[in-house]
This record gives C-alpha cells, structure tokens and sequence, in this order.
C-alpha cells in the first residue's frame, strides 16, 4: 500500500533501517577525524620553509619574502626614509649611499645597464645584443670580420667577397669573366670565369692568339754552289744558309766538308765530277726531322790531238 | 574469518528484502547529510561558520578579498589556512577581476603551495594592471622568477623594486641572490656592502654577503660576515620570521628558523674550511 504522504514516508523510512544509519553515520565520521586531524595538526609547510639556493662555489644563499603581502609593506624595511634615501644605521640619519659620479647631482648617468638607487647605480641586465664582462655591459654581437675576445671586439679577418674599408667589411661584388687562354709576351695564361689569371707555359717559339706557336720547320735559304762546271783543278764556290735547324754538314766527294748552318766556303781542287751535299737536322719536334740538297760539279773534258 | 562471517555480519547489519531497498537508500543518504551537518556544526570553527553565512547573504568580491586576507595571516595561528584563503581569493577574482592586490594574493598562495607557473600567470596580469602603483608585486615577481630558475628576469625585477622602495632589506637580500645564481659576485658584493649600512646586524644580509665575498675569493672578509650572521641569528625569533616570511604558517616558523641556522652552520664550516686551508699555504 502507497502512502500518500510523502513525509510521512520518508520518516518511515529512517525510524525502519536507523540502526543501520547510526553505524554508518558513526564510520563516516570516523573516517573524516583519521583523514583531516593529521593535517590540521602539523601546519602547512610551503615551498620557502626550508629553501636554500646553492651558490656557483657552494655555499647556502637563503633568499627572505618581505615584503611579499600588501599589509606588511614597510615591515622589513629599516626607519622610514624619503624617496631616494636609506636609513644609515652609524648615524642614524637617512642619507644617500650613493657616492659616484652618476648618482643624481653627480652630472652622470649610470651605464648601460644600470638603474639608480640610492644604494648606487645597481644591475639590472644588459640590454638586447650586449653581455655583462666584469661589471659593464658590451657589445656581444661582433661586426662582419670581428671575433668577440677578452671584452671586445678583435679583428679577424673579412669573409669572401669581403674587403676592409676604414675597418669594416665591406661587400665587393664580384667579376665576371669569360674564360680564356691569352698571350703575354712568349707566356700563356688562362684566365677563368672569377677572373683569375694563372700561366699556362713558356712558349719556345712564342705565343700568337693564345696558343703557343709550333716548332718551326727548317728552311734553306740559300745554297748555291758555283760554277757547277770547271776546267780541271779549279775551284768552286759552296754558299749556304738554312734557318730553324740545330746544325747543318756541308760534304763533297772529294773529302771536302765544312759545318754551320751558314757559310760561304772554297773547294778544293776539282779533278773529277764532284758532288756537294748539304745535310741539316731540324728542332725537336718540327713536322720535318731534316733536310738535305745536292749539287754536281763537272768537270769539261780536255782534247788530246793525234 | 570465512565467508560465512562476512554474509552473517551483512545481515545482521543489512537485514533488507529486496521490497525494503529504496527505504534503505533514503535511511543512509539521511544519515550522511546528518554527519556532514554534525561535522559542520561541531567541527569548523564558529568563524568559518559565520563567515560562510555572511558571504552567502551578501557575496561580494571585497568580502570574499577580506575572509582570504583573514586566513593567510602569520600572526594569529588559529586563522592560519591557506586553502581556505586560496578558496576566496578565487572567488573575488572570479567576481571582480581588476579588485586590487586580488592577483597579487594569488600569486602568493600559488608560490606557496609551489605552483609556480600560475603563481607567475598572476602576478603578470597584477603588474599588468596596477603597474607601479603595487611596487611589491615586482618583488613577488622576482622572487617566483628567482624559484623559477629565471634569474636575469628576477634581476630585473628587483632592480625595478629597489628604485621604488630601497629602504628594504629583503629586497636587496634576495637580489643579491638572483646576482649570485647569475654569476655577478662582484654586483652582490657591492649591494649588500651598501645595506649592510643600514642592517648592519641582518642575518639574511649578513649571510648573502658572506657568500658572496666567498665567491669572489675574499676569505678572510666571507669569514667575518658569516660570524657575524651566525651571532645575529641568535636574535630571530619566531616573530621576526613571520615578518621574514609573511604569508606562512606561523605553526612552522621554528622549522623555518631551524632551516636556517642548519644553512649559515654549513656556510660557517665550508668558509672555516677555507681559510684555514689558505692559511696553511
């Protein structure tokens, strides 16, 4: 059966399982008092209790936390000083510690990188491009060519297509050139696209539109012997020249020979049909290794009467 | 035990029909409001009880600000909670974005409980706002940087700061810090020479300067000053930690203090080490 009060229901409901309930209302309770009661007793320990930063060499730095809340500004401070000064414990008067030549009055600022307190001028940072060396602030980034050493800026040298104008690199574009081989005097260079000339060889017989010349071939010039005919025991003429040859024999049948590669010279005697040959040996090299040419020399023959 | 234990125990405890179920559901759940209320009533202290009443009849962003505020003072150990804080904190900022000093508090409780992360997202959107107008939200900023590891950021904030308010010591103790992690020792020095002159009998300072005297090889004067911080704890007691370290528990200040001591001793037996070391030579 439904009851229709919904009240009376529920009440119903609590006085039919209230023994049960009283068990589990005295555990839940429990359970809370062993979860909460060891935390509400101890305290809450944060992050600074029992902080302390190493320095670089080891020693223990412990940073403090005042004044961190609103109300207690001025708390960790040291006498109430107007702006600009500090309390000085020894006199016990506010004064400016600031004793340089920038401190206000003082017809200075302070160096980059330094703001003014009147604990002085104290870091802050060095700015954008700049490092702290010692106690200034310079110049990190060093210019084109420049190596940062010992706290400045040493120079280094310019890179390609760089050179130094008034200490700095300056940009060079550079040349264009065709490549191609040239003469210069009896020397053959080439030069290559970047412009750069270098010598090929020494030409032995010159240089003519950028290639070495060849080695020459010999060439006689003269050779004449005369007269080719004579009464017997006269004497002939032999005259040569020949050029672009080492050396040259001139020889007769007779036994005569003469050397050079010029020369004009006396026969012996002709008794009898002689022959005259000139014999020369070319450069190394030359298209023709050597040359030669022969002249006959008679004799008119004598009549005997019977 | 067998299982027939354990059947017997249901039964006796849950002597249920299948008809009876739905009765049984509404017992336990009534049963379970019934304990939340006691613990309620019996457990949270009467001022979380009121306060909670007073922010449901009247939840504004200020009220909510003030109850946080409450809960994360280091001078009265009862009203100590940071999560009750952090919980209304939320709820101002959530009300009233631009309330000020709403991020700022934020950002502590965040730093606190090491989240550091959120704690910077904070304090960014309170200098955001307010600028110099909250001259410590850069000191907060610096001290999170610092935690962070970022320690030419921390520089800056502090160097900020300190043109703002320089007449305090902590400020120019932890930016001597960040100075030391950043490997300017020669910075630290000359700070902390300088507020030595208006904290001459400073722990913090006194150890900061000694460090960092250490640091630039100078171990007859590290040796000097770590003496004298080690004579100047002797005076911190737990009060003057709490104004050290507003915003902690004041349940552990000893630990804090503890912590300390343990540190400038180290410091003490490593600079004592060295300078009979460099006597010997």
């Amino acid at each position: 059966m439904k009851h229709r009060n919904p009240v009376h229901a529920f009440l119903k409901s609590v006085r039919a399982y209230k023994k049960q309930a009283l068990v589990f209302g005295i555990g839940a309770i429990a359970l809370l008092a062993i979860a909460v009661l060891p935390l509400a007793s101890k305290g809450f320990v944060s992050t600074e209790v029992r902080f302390a930063d190493l320095s670089h060499k080891g020693l223990s730095i412990v940073p403090a936390s005042c004044p961190s809340s609103p109300h207690f500004v001025g708390d960790c401070t040291q006498g109430s000083c107007p702006p600009g000064t500090v309390f000085d414990y020894s006199t016990g008067t506010c004064v400016s510690s600031c004793t340089t030549p920038v401190c206000p009055g003082g017809g200075g600022e302070c160096p980059l990188g330094y703001v003014y307190t009147p604990y002085g001028c104290v870091y802050s940072g060095c700015p954008s491009g700049y490092v702290l060396f010692g106690l200034t602030c310079v110049v990190s980034s060093c210019p084109l060519g420049y190596t940062f050493q010992g706290g400045s800026c040493v120079f280094t040298g310019c890179p390609a297509n760089y050179v130094l104008q008034s200490g700095t690199c300056v940009y060079v574009a550079p040349p264009v050139c065709t490549a191609a081989y040239s003469c210069v005097g009896s020397n053959l260079y080439f030069t290559d696209a970047s412009c750069n000339s270098s010598l090929v060889q020494s030409c032995s017989y010159g240089c003519t539109s950028g290639q070495c010349n060849p080695t020459p071939s010999p060439t006689i010039v003269t050779w004449k012997v005369h007269p080719t005919l004579v009464r017997k025991n006269d004497t002939v003429l032999v005259t040569w020249e020949v050029q672009n040859v080492t050396s040259c024999t001139v020889t007769g049948d007779n036994g005569d020979s003469w050397s050079g590669t010029s020369g004009s010279q006396t026969s012996s005697p002709i008794t009898s049909q002689t022959k005259y040959t000139l014999s020369c040996v070319a450069y190394p090299g030359a298209p023709i290794p050597w040359v030669d040419q022969r002249t006959t020399v008679s004799v008119i023959p004598g009549f005997i009467e019977q | 035990m067998s299982m027939d234990f354990f059947v017997n125990l249901r039964r006796r405890l849950l002597p249920v029909q299948k008809a009876d179920h739905s009765q049984l559901i509404v017992s336990l759940l009534t049963a379970a409001c019934l304990c939340v209320l006691a613990v309620y009533v019996f457990w949270v202290p009467l001022v979380y009880r009121w306060e909670d009443f007073m922010y449901i009849l009247n939840p504004t962003p200020e009220r909510a600000f003030e109850y946080g505020e409450r809960h994360f003072s280091a001078t009265d150990p009862k009203e100590y909670d940071i999560a009750r804080s952090h919980i209304f904190f939320s709820l101002a900022a959530r009300q009233d974005t631009k309330l000020q000093y709403v991020h700022h508090e934020l950002a502590r409780v965040f730093f606190l409980e090491g989240n550091y992360q959120r704690a910077l997202a904070e304090i960014n959107t309170q200098i955001e706002q307010e600028g110099d107008k909250t001259p410590n939200s850069y000191y907060i900023r610096g001290l999170i940087e610092g935690f962070m590891g970022d320690y030419s950021s921390s520089i800056r904030d502090y160097a900020h700061f300190l043109q703002l308010d320089p007449n305090d010591w902590a400020a120019v103790n932890d930016y001597a810090w960040v100075l030391l992690k950043d490997n300017h020792p020669e910075n630290a020095v000359n700070i902390t020479d300088a507020a030595l002159r208006s904290f001459p009998n400073n722990p913090w300072i006194l150890n900061t300067n000694a460090t960092a005297y250490y640091e630039i090889g100078d171990i007859q004067e590290a040796k000097k000053k770590i003496e004298a911080a080690s004579a100047a704890l002797e005076g911190v007691t737990e009060t003057v930690w709490l104004h050290a370290y507003p915003g902690n528990d004041p349940k552990i200040a000893r630990l804090g203090i503890q912590s300390f001591r343990h540190s400038v001793e180290a410091n003490m037996h490593t600079i004592e080490s060295a300078s009979t070391s460099t006597a010997q030579k």
